[in-house]
C-alpha cells in the first residue's frame, strides 16, 4: 500500500507537484497519466526516494520513505523514465549487481532466470548492455525492477521503445503483476491505461486532476450520446426523415466524401433511437454504412482536461454525485479473460522458441 | 554497500583507464627503479619520491568516474533507491579506488624484495614510506570522489580534482617558503594543516608517528562525509 499525503515539490518557483494526495491498495494498478512536464516522473521519483519533497510524505506499507528509507526501498521495484543500466556491463552481470544491490534473498539463479524468462531476455542475458537495442535496454529496465520481487512496482513509461508485440505481452505482464502487487505506471499511451489500469490519476501542471476508473471517465463525460450515422440517399429526405424520428432533438450534416453523408444525430435523453433508425433506413432502403456512438474517448477526456478549459470541479463533483468509488468498478470477467490470454500467449511463445532452436 | 564496491572494482579492470593508469605507474616505478638498481643503490627512496608525485597526477583518473558517472547515465537513480544507505553507496566506491589503488603499491613491494634478494635494505623506511604514499593516497581519493559528486562529467571531475591536488602538492612544497614570507601564525598553521605531502615526508623517515596517521584519517573522513552530506543535499534541489 502506497499512501501520499499533501504532496509538493518546488524547484525554486516552479510547482512540480502541487499538494498531490492519493492512496493505492494492495494488488491495485494505478495509471499516472498527464502531458509532458506533469510532475508524473517527479512524483514517482519521490515515491522511491530519489528526490525529496518539498512537504508532504509518502509512506510504503507504512514506512515513511524518509524517517525509514531502508524499509520502505526495500519493498519498491522501480523503472525510471530512463532505464538504469550500467553500459559497461553484461545483462547477467548487470542483474547479479542489482540482485546482491537489493539484498535479495531469493534463490539467485531461479529467481533471475524466472524474470529473464518474462521480459523475454533470455536470449541477451550474455550479451553487453551497450551493444542492446533500445527496446532491449528497456527490457533489461524493467527486469530490474522486478529483481528481489518488491510489493510495489513503480514504472515511469514501461512501455515505450517497445515493439507492438512485446507491448502487449509487457502489458499484460503488468496486469498479472498487478494481482499480486502494488503497481503505478505512467503513460502517454490512454489506451494503455486504458487496458491495463484499474484506476487511473489524471495530473496537470502537477496538480491532480483527476482519479477514477478509466471506465467512469468516459462514461461520465460524454453527457450528450449522440450517434453518428454515414447513410446513402437522398440528403434532403433523409435530413427530414431524421428530424421526424421519435426521440430526436436535433440533427445535423457532417461528412460527406466517399460514400454517402454523414449526420450526426442528437437524441432526447434517455431515448435509444437506434432501432427506430433502423426500421425508417430498411423501410426506405436507404443503406446505412456506419453507426458510432460519438461517446468520448479517454483520449477525449485527456484533452479536455488538460487544456485548462474543462470545469475540473464540476466534474470531480459529478463523479462524487455518481458514488463511483474506483474499486467497484473491478471488470472481473474481463480481467480473467486476460490472464488467460497471458497464458496462451506465453504457450504459443514457448512454442515459437522451441521451434527456433529445433531449426538451429 | 559490498555490491557496489565490488562492481566499481570490476569496472577499473574492465576499462582501459584502469590498464593505463596502472601502466602509468608501473612504468614510472619500474624505469626509476632500474635506475637504482644499476646504480647499485639499494634504497627505494628515490622510486617512492617519484611515485609520491605520480600519486597526485594519478588519483583524479581513479575517481573520475566514480559518483559523476553513475549521475550522467541515470544509474544513481537505482543506486539511491535500493536499500543502500548513502554512506554506504560513498563507502562502497571509495573503497573500490582505494583497492585499487593499493594494488599498485605492490610492484614497490616486489621490488623490496628484489633488494632485500641482493642486498639488506631498510625495511622500515620501506614500510614507513609505503603506508604514508597509501594514505596520502587515501586522503586524495577521497578528495577525488568528493569532487566526483559534484558534477555530471567526468572531465571536469578530472580537471577539477587534478587542480585541488596540484594545489595540495604545491603548497606542500612551498609551505616554508611561504611560513617565510607571511609571518602570520595562523596562515602557518593553515598551510601546515593542509601541507599532505609534508605529512608524507614525515612517514617516510620511517619513523611512525600516529598523529600523521590520524592526520591523514581525518581528512579521509572529513571528505567522506562532505560526499554524503552532497548526495543527501542533491535530492532537495
Ligand atoms: N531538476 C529540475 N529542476 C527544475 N525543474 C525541474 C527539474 N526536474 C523537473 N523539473 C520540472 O518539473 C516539471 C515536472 O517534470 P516531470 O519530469 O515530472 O514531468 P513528466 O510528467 O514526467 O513529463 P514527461 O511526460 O515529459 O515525462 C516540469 O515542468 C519540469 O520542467
Ligand atoms: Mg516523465
Amino acid at each position: 500500500m502506497i499512501e501520499v499525503t499533501n504532496l509538493t515539490k518546488r524547484y525554486g518557483s516552479h510547482v512540480a507537484v502541487d499538494n498531490a494526495t492519493f492512496t493505492i491498495h494492495d494488488g491495485e494498478i494505478l495509471g499516472f497519466l498527464g502531458p509532458n512536464g506533469a510532475g508524473k516522473s517527479t512524483t514517482m521519483n519521490i515515491i522511491t526516494g530519489y528526490l525529496s519533497a518539498t512537504s508532504g510524505s509518502v509512506k510504503i506499507d507504512g514506512y515513511d520513505i524518509l524517517t525509514a528509507p531502508l524499509e520502505a526501498k526495500k519493498r519498491i521495484g522501480f523503472l525510471p523514465e530512463l532505464p538504469p543500466l550500467y553500459l559497461d556491463m553484461t545483462v547477467k552481470e548487470y542483474l547479479n549487481f542489482v540482485y546482491d544491490l537489493k539484498k535479495v534473498k531469493l534463490p539467485r539463479r531461479p529467481h533471475i532466470n524466472e524474470i529473464c524468462r518474462l521480459v523475454k531476455i533470455q536470449e541477451v542475458y550474455p550479451r553487453q548492455i551497450k551493444n542492446l537495442s533500445k527496446g532491449y535496454r528497456q527490457r533489461v529496465g524493467i527486469a530490474q525492477a522486478l529483481v528481489g520481487n518488491p510489493d510495489v512496482l513503480i514504472l515511469d513509461e514501461p512501455t515505450v521503445g517497445l515493439d507492438p508485440k512485446q507491448i502487449i505481452e509487457i502489458r499484460n505482464l503488468i496486469k498479472l503483476l498487478g494481482k499480486t502487487h502494488t503497481v503505478i505506471l505512467s503513460s502517454h499511451i490512454l489506451s494503455e491505461v486504458q487496458a491495463v489500469c484499474e484506476r487511473v490519476i489524471i495530473i496537470n501542471q502537477g496538480r491532480i486532476v483527476v482519479d477514477n476508473t478509466p471506465e467512469n471517465l468516459s462514461r461520465i463525460m460524454s453527457d450528450d450520446h449522440s450517434i453518428i450515422a454515414r447513410i446513402e440517399g437522398p440528403r434532403r429526405e433523409i435530413m427530414a426523415a431524421l428530424k421526424s424520428l421519435k426521440g430526436v432533438k436535433s440533427v445535423q450534416a457532417a461528412g460527406a466524401g466517399g460514400y454517402g453523408q454523414e449526420y450526426i444525430i442528437n437524441p432526447i435523453v434517455g431515448y435509444d433511437i437506434r432501432r427506430a433508425l433502423f426500421s425508417l433506413l430498411a423501410e426506405k432502403n436507404w443503406p446505412l454504412l456506419m453507426l458510432k456512438s460519438s461517446e468520448m474517448t479517454l483520449e477525449d477526456i485527456f484533452l479536455r482536461l488538460t487544456d485548462g478549459t474543462a470545469d475540473t470541479a464540476a466534474l470531480e463533483k459529478a463523479l462524487q454525485a455518481r458514488g463511483d468509488k474506483p474499486q467497484e468498478a473491478g471488470g472481473q470477467p474481463a480481467e480473467e479473460e486476460e490472464t488467460a490470454d497471458f497464458a496462451k500467449g506465453e504457450a504459443a511463445e514457448a512454442e515459437q522458441s522451441q521451434a527456433e532452436e529445433e531449426a538451429k | 554497500m559490498g555490491a557496489i564496491f565490488r562492481r566499481e572494482l570490476k569496472a577499473y579492470y574492465a576499462s582501459p583507464l584502469g590498464y593505463i593508469v596502472m601502466a602509468v605507474f608501473f612504468c614510472v616505478c619500474g624505469i626509476s627503479f632500474t635506475g637504482t638498481y644499476s646504480a647499485g643503490n639499494a634504497s627505494l627512496s628515490n622510486v617512492f619520491s617519484i611515485a609520491s608525485v605520480v600519486v597526485f597526477l594519478l588519483t583524479p583518473i581513479i575517481t573520475m568516474r566514480l559518483l559523476a558517472e553513475d549521475k550522467r547515465q541515470k544509474t544513481d537513480q537505482l543506486v539511491l533507491t535500493s536499500p543502500v544507505s548513502l554512506t554506504g553507496v560513498v563507502l562502497g566506491k571509495y573503497f573500490a579506488a582505494v583497492v585499487f589503488f593499493a594494488t599498485l603499491l605492490s610492484v614497490l613491494v616486489v621490488f623490496q624484495i628484489i633488494f632485500s634478494v641482493v642486498a639488506t635494505p631498510d625495511w622500515m623506511v620501506f614500510i614507513g614510506s609505503l603506508v604514508g604514499l597509501f594514505l596520502m593516497a587515501c586522503a586524495l581519493l577521497a578528495i577525488g570522489l568528493f569532487i566526483s559528486s559534484l558534477t555530471e562529467s567526468q572531465v571536469v571531475a578530472a580537471v577539477c580534482s587534478l587542480a585541488v591536488s596540484l594545489f595540495f602538492l604545491l603548497i606542500s612544497m612551498f609551505s616554508s617558503f611561504i611560513s617565510t614570507l607571511i609571518k602570520n601564525t595562523i596562515v602557518t598553521q593553515i598551510v601546515d594543516y593542509v601541507s599532505l605531502f609534508n605529512r608524507y615526508n614525515d612517514l617516510v623517515t620511517g619513523v611512525i608517528d600516529y598523529s600523521n596517521i590520524v592526520y591523514f584519517i581525518s581528512f579521509v573522513v572529513v571528505f567522506l562525509f562532505l560526499t554524503v552530506r552532497v548526495l543527501d543535499k542533491k535530492r532537495w534541489a
